[in-house]
């Protein structure tokens, strides 16, 4: 469960989040919609932690992010992210990438990592590509590698930036069964896009921000229609 | 790549040769009065009581004051020049002056290739000690084995090498007198006007005694007889006069071995039998050269890795220091990046072993790799941040994200993938630091570079020795610089 309270965030004398309040139950697919520069981003950055806020809180499953401007880190670890340019990380082979955060920050044994790394990688269909590098794998490959990065970490939210920007039709079908069934299994996601079709097809539930404020909720026919 | 080497050693021999082969002029003495003016050439770093200059600018010394008499007698003006000490041969050759006049005493080796003056000074070898030394007495014999400071291509230097001294080389006279006060040498034997000039300022030291005299004369281009016949007579006629000794008096080393002046006799067969009297063989480069050089190509070797591994870590930290360190410490690594890179790394040097000496006692090898090694970490520390800098901002927010420490990020994750961006980089470096560590010379320790320059005095040439030490730079540096080209295309 996520709990967003009248969040405010300022950059360069702007109130680039300007009072967002929002809240996702587990097991919830949420659509974060807005035009490009409405603050979609700037709000998942804030959400994972990367960026402190100025005012407001968010909640994981009733614990704050942020107690008096500090970043709690055992709360940020509750929240994974997968980058719209995924990010992986370029000196690592596939499931090195997945291994690392488990046994570095969880301090997970290798060989326990490396077991939940291989079942990620079969879960999201491409086991076939764990001993490559970031640079060889296809948009659709990275993304998904980068899921399993996210997911390894046992987030109990999941947030996704644009995940279907670089994807073709058929892979965004995959991508959407794909997040459902994450969903399905009691994670929380948040996917902020301006894909309208693909919320439609995979969220069930949808805000529509402008201007740094959520100004509509709803399913995302309510919303965006 | 074989071809391209032999290219290179036919260019620098030809080079070198060109030099070497320089022709002087028809008549020196001719051309001096031509001219109006008898150029002289010194280092000014030999200091009291030679030449120096003081605080006005205006040159004073007692060899300021015989150029001054020898040339007024020929009827022309002195002109001093200035010229690092150990290449004053070299550069009498390729005519930069007319004679030499720097307390340059004969010698043997001297004498096959330049032509000497009848001498204006006589000089004991001075053996210096510290107060309270018992381990070994006045005698050559002696020092065998003994650590010993002095000048190199000195008279004291040669004398030093036949009694199997384990020598000590510095560039200036106050250092070897520093060195041996603070007990990094034995003793130190050097001219015995240097020894009352420096070795009196240190309240711990003692003379023991001295071993042996020599004798400085002037010095002209094998090729100018008649310049240095002219000034044999000038000579001639300020001894005669009393205004050599005059000139002596004024300075205050005059003394009872200047009597001797006087009796030195023909100048050419003179001096070459002075040069005999002191029983310096000259030497022929061979085999046991091409041993030295080895050792100092090792030296060079060592001391640039060492210093490189230094240079190579702390100069990550301080990369590290300043793009994600906190202000302070950003700006701390910033300074001392500016410092290090914006000031002479000669400077450096001097500071660290003769400098910090009071304060703590570092062997020069040692002073020598960290010297270089604190200098160049302030170049990897811009090689390594423009790695750092290399790697997208992405790869630390993704780090992030997963809950990784800044710390933990920047180990496993930023550095790993900055290190390929500045490896060739550093590669290229370490080729600059093997030719770079010719300057710890300075502080006493003899790698390739001071090899072949001593060499060079010591074999009366520097053709065979310049090519074998750049031979040997290349032979280190070509594999590196194919080492960097593999790591660019990587």
């Amino acid at each position: 469960m996520l709990e967003i309270e009248r969040v405010r965030k300022r950059r360069a004398e702007r109130w680039v989040l300007d009072g967002v309040s929002l809240s996702v139950e587990s097991g919830v697919v949420y659509a974060l919609l807005g035009e490009s520069g409405t603050g979609k981003s700037t709000l998942l950055r804030c959400i994972s932690g990367l960026e402190r806020i100025d005012d407001g809180a968010v909640r994981v499953g009733g614990s704050a992010l942020f107690e008096r401007g500090l970043l709690s880190e055992t709360v940020r670890r509750r929240v994974g992210f997968v980058f719209q340019q995924h990010h992986l990380f370029a000196h690592m082979t596939a499931i090195e990438n997945v291994m690392e955060a488990p046994v570095q920050v969880a301090k997970l044994a290798p060989a326990a990592a490396r077991e939940r790394a291989d079942k990620l990688l079969l879960q999201l269909g491409i086991a076939h590509r764990r001993d490559a590098y970031p640079a060889e794998l296809s948009g659709g490959e990275s993304q998904r590698v980068a899921i399993a990065r996210a997911m390894a970490m046992e987030p109990s939210v999941l947030l996704l930036d644009e995940p279907t920007s670089a994807l073709d039709p058929a892979r965004r079908r995959g991508v959407t069964e794909l997040l459902r069934e994450l969903a399905s299994r009691g994670t929380t996601l948040v996917v902020a896009t301006h894909d309208i079709p693909f919320a439609r097809d995979v969220a069930s539930r949808a805000g529509m921000l402008e201007a740094g404020s959520v100004v509509r909720e709803g399913t995302v026919d309510e919303v965006a229609g | 790549m074989v071809g391209r080497v032999r290219r290179l050693f036919v260019l620098m021999l030809l080079a070198i040769a060109t030099l070497a082969a320089r022709p002087a002029r028809a008549d020196a003495l001719s051309d001096v009065k031509a001219r109006g003016t008898l150029r002289w050439g010194g280092d000014l770093q030999g200091g009291e009581p030679y030449v120096s200059q003081r605080e006005d600018g205006k040159l004073v010394g007692f060899e300021v004051d015989i150029a001054n008499a020898i040339a007024a007698r020929l009827g022309v003006r002195a002109e001093f020049a200035q010229n690092d000490w150990s290449t004053l041969v070299a550069s009498l050759e390729r005519g930069t002056f007319d004679i030499i006049l720097n307390g340059f005493e004969i010698t043997s080796e001297r004498v096959g290739r330049v032509l000497f003056s009848r001498p204006y000074y006589v000089f004991a070898e001075r053996l210096t000690v510290r107060k309270g030394e018992t381990r070994f007495g006045a005698s050559l014999a002696d020092l065998r084995g003994r650590r010993v400071g002095t000048l190199a291509a000195s008279l004291a230097y040669d004398t030093l090498a036949s009694a199997g001294a384990n020598i000590v080389i510095y560039e200036g006279q106050d250092e070897p007198y520093d060195d041996l006060a603070h007990g990094r040498t034995d003793a130190v034997l050097l001219d015995d006007i240097i020894a009352q000039r420096y070795a009196t300022r240190h309240a711990e030291l003692t003379t023991a005694g001295d071993l042996r005299e020599g004798v400085y004369a002037i010095a002209a281009r094998r090729t100018d007889g008649t310049l240095i016949a002219a000034i044999d007579d000038a000579l001639g006629d300020m001894i005669r006069s009393g205004d050599l000794r005059a000139i002596l008096a004024r300075a205050g080393i005059d003394d009872a071995r200047e009597e001797k002046l006087e009796t030195f006799g023909h100048p050419s067969g003179g001096s070459r039998s002075i040069a005999e009297s002191n029983g310096v063989a000259s030497e022929r480069f061979g085999a046991h050269h091409v041993v030295l050089f080895l050792q100092g190509a090792a030296v060079t070797l060592v001391v640039s890795t060492a210093a490189m591994l230094i240079a190579f870590p702390l100069g990550l930290l301080l990369a590290l220091a300043r793009t994600h360190g906190p202000s302070g410490l950003a700006r701390a690594a910033t300074t001392y990046v500016e410092l290090y890179r914006g000031t002479p790394v000669l400077l450096q040097l001097y500071v660290l072993y003769f400098g910090l000496a009071p304060f703590f006692k570092m062997g020069p090898l040692a002073a020598a790799i960290v010297g270089l090694g604190m200098n160049y970490a302030a170049y990897e520390a811009e090689t390594h941040r423009a790695g750092i800098l290399a790697v997208p901002v992405g790869q630390m927010e993704a780090a992030r994200a997963l809950g990784m420490s800044v710390p933990l990020a920047l180990r496993r994750i930023v550095v790993p993938q900055s290190l390929r961006h500045a490896l060739p980089n550093v590669t290229s470096d370490f080729i600059a630091l093997l030719k770079d560590s010719s300057l710890v010379s300075v502080i006493t320790v003899v790698e390739l570079t001071k090899r072949m320059t001593i060499t060079a005095v010591d074999v009366r040439s520097w053709l065979l020795p310049g090519a074998l030490c750049a031979g040997l730079y290349l032979a280190m540096s070509l594999p590196l610089a194919r080492i960097a080209r593999r790591l660019e295309n990587a």
